[in-house]
């Protein structure tokens, strides 16, 4: 896979996630471009490789989601969101070859089974940070409940722009220079 | 398993940084966010921008916020403040509105000092023969003797003997005796009432007037008792001061009628009175 044009992508992706996708938002919720990304790699790139991306997306998630204090001050927390993506690409991954790819209802399942993995991967990681006394970004005013539904309507929304994005996607497939080869192992054919 | 070992690591150093208190993260985690945020700070800006015009985000009101508490007090201040603006301005309208009835009326110069009740004297068995307390006085110029009104044309009474230098009282019209009236339709508005018939009240100890009118003019229940007694102040004549309530024929006298009078200004009831006082010519 070609990294750098990943890295630009993820980039401007996630950029995009957090200016212009407001105009798509539904209450706090919007769409996530930078995961519509990620399942592109996922769908195309070789297992390992996909694997990699998705957590070099979920740590760009973290670095561009800090925690919001009420005296205006920010932490970023690294590493719910990398795990996160992890489990929603080793979920993907697992059944990808599912999926059939010129149909964009079957693009946006992909995307929205990700994305709902990908909100509880974080809440559950928040959680678990929260019994050891550290901060999550609900705070004391919100909850864990409410914000995985959030991240359902995330799910949701996300989920109509992969099916409306990921086909768009593949028409610049040559650019990324996904390895479609495979490995030759020697034995009998089946 | 031995291929994803490096990807195993790195979950592992997620969790663990995930999971590390505040104080082992900001010195390090904010910083190596510039990492990201620096490069795509100009997507951003102006991707907000174009969000910011497209569909603008709305600022959710924080209902206990200091701003908002201190912005719902002002509100209220300036509510009560607009309030009293409004109560001054009908105040002074009324005023207006009198001294153009009063200068209107002729009788030489007068001032108008209007002044409020503010008590009703205890000297009186009840309310209705109770003398009024106002809160002006010899201060602005006030005399015993000089007319009270209310909304304009209707007499209240007379200022009493007691006129201190910040108070005063008023004597009710229903409590003096022998007031020459003229009885008129109560839809009579020409200034000329001399035609009419006249008579003089006397009071009946409960707050109305007894008159026997000796005249072959028809009298009914509604018509207005107007002032035309010469010993009050000029500028009183004609003011409207009672209405008659009953009238009934006089055995001993068949030409003659009884008709009784009930003030037509409530005098215990109001807020407000106009005293007209005379002035002297230079």
């Amino acid at each position: 896979m070609n990294w750098p044009c990943f890295l630009v992508a993820a980039l401007i992706a996630a950029a995009l996630d957090g200016s212009l996708l407001g105009v798509l938002r539904v209450g706090d919720a919007r769409p996530s471009l930078l995961m519509v990304v990620c399942v592109f790699v996922l769908l195309n790139a070789p297992q390992r490789t996909a694997f990699r991306a998705a957590l070099v997306a979920g740590l760009m998630a973290d670095l561009l989601t800090p925690i919001m204090y009420s005296d205006a001050t920010v932490l970023v927390v690294v590493g719910p969101q990398v795990l996160a993506f992890a489990l929603g690409a080793a979920t993907f991954l697992s059944f990808r070859n599912l999926l059939y790819r010129k149909s964009p209802i079957a693009l946006g399942f992909g995307t929205c089974v990700f994305a709902i993995l990908v909100a509880l991967g974080g809440t559950s990681v928040f959680v678990l940070r929260s019994f050891f006394g550290g901060e999550t970004p609900w705070g004391d005013a919100g909850s864990a409940s409410s914000t995985v539904l959030s991240g359902f309507v995330v799910a949701g929304l996300t989920a109509i722009l992969g099916a409306l994005v990921l086909p768009q996607l593949h028409r610049t497939r040559a650019l990324w220079a996904f390895d479609s080869t495979s490995r030759l192992v020697g034995g009998a054919a089946r | 398993m031995h291929r994803w070992r490096i990807e195993t690591l790195v979950l592992l150093i997620a969790l663990v940084c995930a999971l590390l208190p505040v104080r082992f993260l900001t010195s390090w985690t904010n910083p190596l966010s510039l990492i990201v945020s620096v490069p795509t700070a100009p997507i951003t800006h102006f991707g907000r921008a174009a969000r910011d015009v497209l569909r603008p985000y709305q600022t959710p009101w924080v209902f206990d916020a200091p701003e908002a508490v201190a912005l719902r007090s002002e509100l209220e201040l300036y509510k009560t403040l607009y309030a009293q603006a409004s109560l001054d301005r009908e105040l002074l309208e009324r005023s207006l509105q009198a001294m153009r009835a009063m200068s209107a009326r002729g009788g030489g110069p007068v001032r108008l000092v209007e002044c409020s009740v503010i008590g009703i004297g205890l000297n009186a068995g009840n309310s209705k023969d109770a003398v009024l307390r106002v809160n002006a006085g010899s201060a602005l110029g006030l005399q015993a003797g000089s007319p009270v009104f209310f909304d304009n044309d209707s007499i209240v009474g007379l200022v009493g003997t007691d006129v201190s230098s910040l108070g005063a009282s008023v004597v009710p019209a229903h409590r003096l005796s022998g007031i020459a009236v003229r009885l008129v339709p109560a839809q009579f508005h020409d200034t000329d009432i001399s035609r009419f018939p006249g008579a003089v009240l006397r009071p009946t100890g409960h707050g109305t007037w007894l008159a026997d009118v000796a005249s072959s003019v028809e009298l009914t229940i509604g018509m207005t008792a107007r002032l035309a007694d010469e010993r009050w102040p000029r500028i009183a004549l004609g003011a409207r001061l009672g209405e008659v309530i009953a009238v009934e024929p006089i055995e001993q006298a068949p030409l003659a009628r009884r008709v009784e009078v009930r003030p037509i200004v409530a005098a215990e009831a109001i807020a407000t009175v106009m005293i007209a006082i005379p002035e002297e010519a230079p």
